[in-house]
């Protein structure tokens, strides 16, 4: 044991007398940490908040289906889904875009009797009266939108609205540059009466899979004479299965990304771990001169890459924080969250899980090991003296 | 042990137990402060956004896939060009459009005659 904590002295020891050498792959392996851990925190909290709109949203999604596409949905629908066995709740709501001056803006319409109690606004209140609108703080920021503004916008010039109330930053990076409203008010909007963008549907527990396969089947039997049109029946297990696809880290342009970041670090560390090559050469030589062994050099070397890693992954984590939480992940964000600019009009959310900073610290001991532990073999096996040349 | 090495080993120490103190910390103000304005958020609109983008550019199946399941990007007329959406890009969520079989074959009604 005391020759262990030997080895780990002189490690720390060396670590300490390189200095250049140190910081250097200190930095170097901060450089290609921070952008990893940063990439991951921000999809872990981009992954957590998109779990709650799953997970809060409806049971059963129905649209038309127009050529292949989603397509509005007539209101006469909704009687029908209502009477269906195992339902509890259904109601239609409006999801729509259009441009608030240069930002595109999403449109959303719902009943007015939605609006849970316990939703809180920064300014302002919920929508009461005709054309009332509660904006995003995104939008609310950039335009200096405050509550008793009146406003048109030009797909509909005759619509007056007014923004009644400002959402609250923390309700997700989806509501900053949402304008919600009533759905009657969406539907004058969009001048599209009777009709909605989906039709939601509540269902008792276990209801919602038996009731989607239902309502296609009704669909798809329906008299043709009727010209129904197709329905499209989206149900929580299918939108499971875009949540968990969608963030299948596989499946991102990221991780290719960052693997030809990682395959191109190993052979710079190599070099960069031949930093002072030369002195580490001779230093070897002299220590296996005065009788060390091949052993406890590589040991020694892999005690000094340890600690080389524990220092450059924990540095990683809270710069990575600390850049994410007090400055929003200004200029960095931009690269993981699209079309945000370089300072995000929203907390950026980041979340910091053990296990990606466990894979972190991983990652900095397999670039080092990689980079120094053949080389060191190399020289502790040949003679001293030619080692100390 | 030197005094050097000491401080180096104190400073890691430090170093390491603030990292873990951070990420708790963290952890807990998830779970603390966040969740309840998300949930009512998306209570209230009945599910609203998926993807690593704030509203719905480019395609919407970046934005919110239950809106249009469609990855129309890949209809553009850009032959063996560059496909322009932002999941082509660096970001952390990737929604692509999941098969529906719609193929329903049927079995010729005269083919028992024929044999």
């Amino acid at each position: 044991m005391n020759r262990h904590l030997n080895l780990l002295f002189t490690a720390i020891g060396n670590i300490i007398r390189n200095k250049v050498r140190s910081i250097v792959l200190i930095l170097c392996l901060l450089a290609v940490l921070f952008p990893f851990i940063t990439a991951l925190s921000i999809s872990e909290g981009i992954k957590f908040q998109s779990l709650i709109s799953v997970e809060e949203g409806a049971d059963i999604y129905v649209s038309s289906d127009y050529f292949g596409s989603n397509a509005p949905i007539s209101l006469d629908y909704l009687e029908r889904f209502r009477k269906m066995d195992g339902v509890t709740k259904v109601f239609p709501r409006i999801v729509g875009r259009t441009y608030f001056a240069n930002r595109l803006a999403t449109i959303v319409g719902i009943f007015p009797e939605n609006p849970p109690k316990s939703i809180r606004l920064a300014q302002g209140r919920m929508f009461s009266e005709k054309g009332d609108v509660i904006v995003g703080e995104g939008l609310a920021k950039e335009f200096r939108l405050q509550p008793g503004v009146r406003f048109s916008l030009s797909i509909n010039p005759s619509k007056l609205l007014k923004v009644a109330g400002i959402f609250d930053s923390d309700a997700t990076i989806w509501s900053a540059n949402l304008i919600l409203m009533s759905f009657e008010d969406a539907s004058e909007f969009f001048k599209m009466k009777g009709k909605a963008t989906d039709i939601l549907i509540y269902t008792r527990p276990g209801y919602a899979t038996i009731l989607s396969q239902e309502i296609q089947e009704t669909a798809s039997a329906s008299n043709p004479d009727q010209l129904e049109t197709s329905l499209r029946v989206q149900d929580k297990t299918l939108v499971k299965r875009y949540f968990q696809r969608g963030f299948n880290y596989k499946a991102g342009v990221f991780t290719a990304l960052f693997t030809v970041a990682f395959a191109l670090a190993i052979p710079a560390l190599l070099i960069v771990s031949g930093f002072g090559q030369t002195e580490r050469r001779k230093e070897i030589g002299v220590i296996k001169a005065t009788g060390w062994q091949t052993q406890e050099v590589m040991e020694m070397v892999a005690l000094e890459n340890l600690i080389i890693s524990l220092t450059s992954a924990p540095l990683a984590i809270l710069l990575a924080m600390a850049w994410l939480k007090w400055f929003n992940g200004a200029f960095i964000a931009k690269f993981f969250i699209a079309e945000i600019g370089l300072m995000a009009p929203f907390p950026v959310p980041s979340r910091f899980l053990p296990l990606p900073c466990l894979f972190a610290f991983l990652f900095a001991i397999v670039l080092t090991m990689v980079g120094s532990l053949y080389s060191t073999w190399k020289t502790a096996t040949v003679p001293p003296v030619e080692a100390m040349r | 042990m030197g005094k050097k090495i000491r401080s180096y080993l104190f400073f890691l120490v430090v170093l390491i137990a603030l990292t873990v103190l951070a990420i708790a910390w963290d952890q807990y103000s998830w779970k603390r402060i966040h969740p309840d304005q998300m949930v009512a958020f998306q209570r209230m609109v009945g599910g609203v956004g998926m993807g690593a983008i704030s509203s719905p550019v480019w395609n919407i199946i970046n934005f919110d896939p239950r809106l249009q399941p469609i990855d129309d990007s890949t209809l553009w007329p850009i032959p063996g060009g560059y496909s322009y959406g932002p999941d082509r890009t660096a970001t952390v969520s990737y929604f692509e459009e999941i098969p529906v079989n719609q193929l329903i074959l049927q079995r010729d009604p005269m083919d028992h005659l024929k044999k």
